[in-house]
This record gives C-alpha cells, structure tokens and sequence, in this order.
C-alpha cells in the first residue's frame, strides 16, 4: 500500500509540474494568433482625403491605399540611420514571409517628411534600393500635414550650425488595411522577427 | 570582413581598440552612409575621440538616434569620452557615425578607411569595406 501510496505521489508531483511549466510556456508565448509587438486600433481609423505623389511623379492619394494592404514609414532620404535601417528591416520581413508561405506581403511606404529634398527623382533612386514592393512618396508640406495629423505623426526640421538640417519625426510603422484605414502600428525600436511574426497575424486577421 | 587597427600612439599597447566596424552602402541619391563599431579603452585613463576622418568621404560627425514616445531625434556631438576599461557601442538606432560626401561610390565590398583621432594626437586607423544593408541588419542571420 505504501508503494502504491509513493508511485502516486510522484505522479501527482511530475503532473503538477507539467502543468505549471505548459501554463508558463503559454503564458510566455502568449495566445497564439494574437500579434505580440504590433498595437491593432480597436475601430480602424479612416484615413482623410490628401494628395501626394509617388515615385514615378504618379497621384498617391487615400485611394491608393484600397485593395491591399500597406506599410507606412514617415521618413527622409538623408537620415542615415533609423530610416534606412527600417525600410530595409520591413524588405527582409517582406521576403521571408513571402518565402514561408504566405500569398502577399503588404505594400512598404516610405512617406516623405522632407519633401524640399526628396523629389520624386531622389525617392525613386532611394525606394529601389529595398527591392521590389517599395513606394517613395512625397509632396508639399500642406498635403503631407493633412495625412500625418490624421495619423499623429510628428515631424520637425531641425538645423545645425553648418547650415544643414536633419529632420526629427515618427518612428513608427503605421499599418494600413485594405480599406484605407488606419488599422495598427509597430513602436520603435524595430526588428525583423517583429514584422515577421505579427504582420501575417494582422493581415489574416479580417 | 577584414579589419585592420592600428594604433599610431601606443608605446606599451593600445591604449584604444576597435572591433564590429563596419560601414554600410548609401542608398542611391543620397550620398549618406552610416557607420558602426564598438570603441574599447583599455587604459585607466579617460580617453576622449576628438573626431572621425576618412579618405573616403568629405564629412563625418559623431551622431545619435535618440528615441522617445516612439519619435526618433537625431543629435550630433563633436567629441566622446570613453570611460577607463569601458566601451562605448555605435549600432542602428543609437550612435552612429554619419558619413557623408563620398569622394567615390560606396559600393558594398569597396575598402574604407576610418581614422579616429583621440586625446589631441592620437591615432586610430581601422581598414574595412562597405558592406550592404541586408546582410547587416536580419537579425535572424
């Protein structure tokens, strides 16, 4: 009786921490299909009317968010760090989501926050650097204001002493959904298993 | 990647060290490029990086991404003390060094040099190459 009495103990023992360490693990990885970095709005915002244009001179307006999903980076061709870091962060998630599997990758946007440099010329030089599924876009600072208010974007020309400016902005990547609304963000600092893991969770997710 | 160092002030050792550098390709159009590396003062004395040069470009200033309330600032600072036996990292989305006016294209795999000037005469040469973006920043490499 004593040994039954044993052997059942250590069952419940083993069982106890079975369970503890699966409910730690879920806890860990938390609920699966739920994105872990991205914010998703709860009521998708829609986006208001602006007018923009794209790299090859072409209209970019609210429209041109219809029908497939977007990336959306507010930046500039002469900021040599986070701007580029991210453009090329979003292409290597682009190509290995594409690679495990997945249909489409949503389109990346890099929107202009510079626009007295960055010419559709300087941005169709840049956006092609990332490889295909990059938009440049840019455009007057009246038409720039009227998307970047709407989303909360800050941005701010800030000079040196040499003449030259840098520009202070967002470094969020808004996400935009099929129906030109917007739909949810990633906050900085930014990492390609971020994209990876929570872009196709948001995606699938209407 | 090949790296070279050399410590042009150095009678007993390098009292300065640097490992990680790396210089990634501009995009085209705009003639920026960017460059990291970890900075070691293996000394016990403070050293102070005066500025960076390299024969390969016009300009470089010593920056900083500064992130808060998810808004990234860009700030410049003409010259850095290192801590004794401390180091001080350059990496995306922190210091950087901001490389602009090449004298020729930055090509990923082209040589670069860096020359790091610290405490009024010292001398720090690091021989490196371009490197493209994509390979440098998937972390899951």
């Amino acid at each position: 009786m004593n040994q039954v009495r044993k052997y059942l103990v250590i069952g419940l023992v083993i069982t106890a921490f079975a369970g503890g360490a699966f409910f730690m693990i879920l806890a860990f990885q938390g609920p699966r299909g739920i994105p872990q970095r991205a914010t998703v709005l709860p009521q998708p915002a829609p986006l208001p009317q602006f007018s923009l244009v794209d790299q090859s001179g072409a209209p970019f307006t609210r429209e041109s968010f219809r029908g497939r999903w977007s990336l959306v980076f507010f930046g500039f061709t002469h900021c040599p760090d986070i701007c580029p870091a991210t453009l090329q962060q979003l292409a290597i998630a682009r190509s290995r989501v594409l690679a495990d599997g997945e249909n489409e990758f949503p389109n990346i946007i890099l929107i202009s926050v510079d626009p007295e440099r960055d010419t559709p010329e300087i941005m169709a030089g840049y956006v092609g650097h990332f490889g295909p599924g990059v938009t440049g876009v840019t455009g007057s600072l009246e038409e720039l204001r009227k998307l970047t208010t709407a989303l909360g974007i800050f941005f701010e020309k800030s000079g040196d002493e040499n003449g030259s400016y840098s520009v202070d902005h967002a470094a969020v990547v808004i996400v935009i959904n099929k129906s030109a609304e917007f739909h949810a963000l990633f906050s900085a600092p930014h990492n390609v298993e971020h994209f990876v893991s929570d872009i196709p969770l948001i995606t699938d997710s209407t | 990647m090949g790296v070279l160092a050399v410590a042009c002030s150095a009678p007993e050792g390098p009292p300065l060290t640097i490992s990680n550098a790396l210089v990634l390709e501009a995009p085209p159009g705009t003639q920026m490029s960017v460059g990291y590396m970890t900075l070691d003062n293996n000394s016990d004395q403070p050293i102070v990086i005066d500025r960076v040069t390299s024969p390969q470009f016009a300009r470089i200033e010593m920056h900083e991404t500064v992130i808060e309330n998810d808004v990234a600032r860009m700030a410049s600072f003409p010259s850095l003390v290192i801590d004794p036996h401390s180091s001080v990292v350059f990496e995306t989305g922190g210091k950087h060094l901001m490389m602009s006016g090449p004298v020729n294209q930055t090509e990923a795999g082209l040589p670069v040099t860096i020359e790091i000037h610290y405490d009024a005469n010292g001398l720090l040469i690091i021989a490196t190459t371009v490197r493209s973006r994509e390979h440098v920043l998937d972390d899951s490499r």
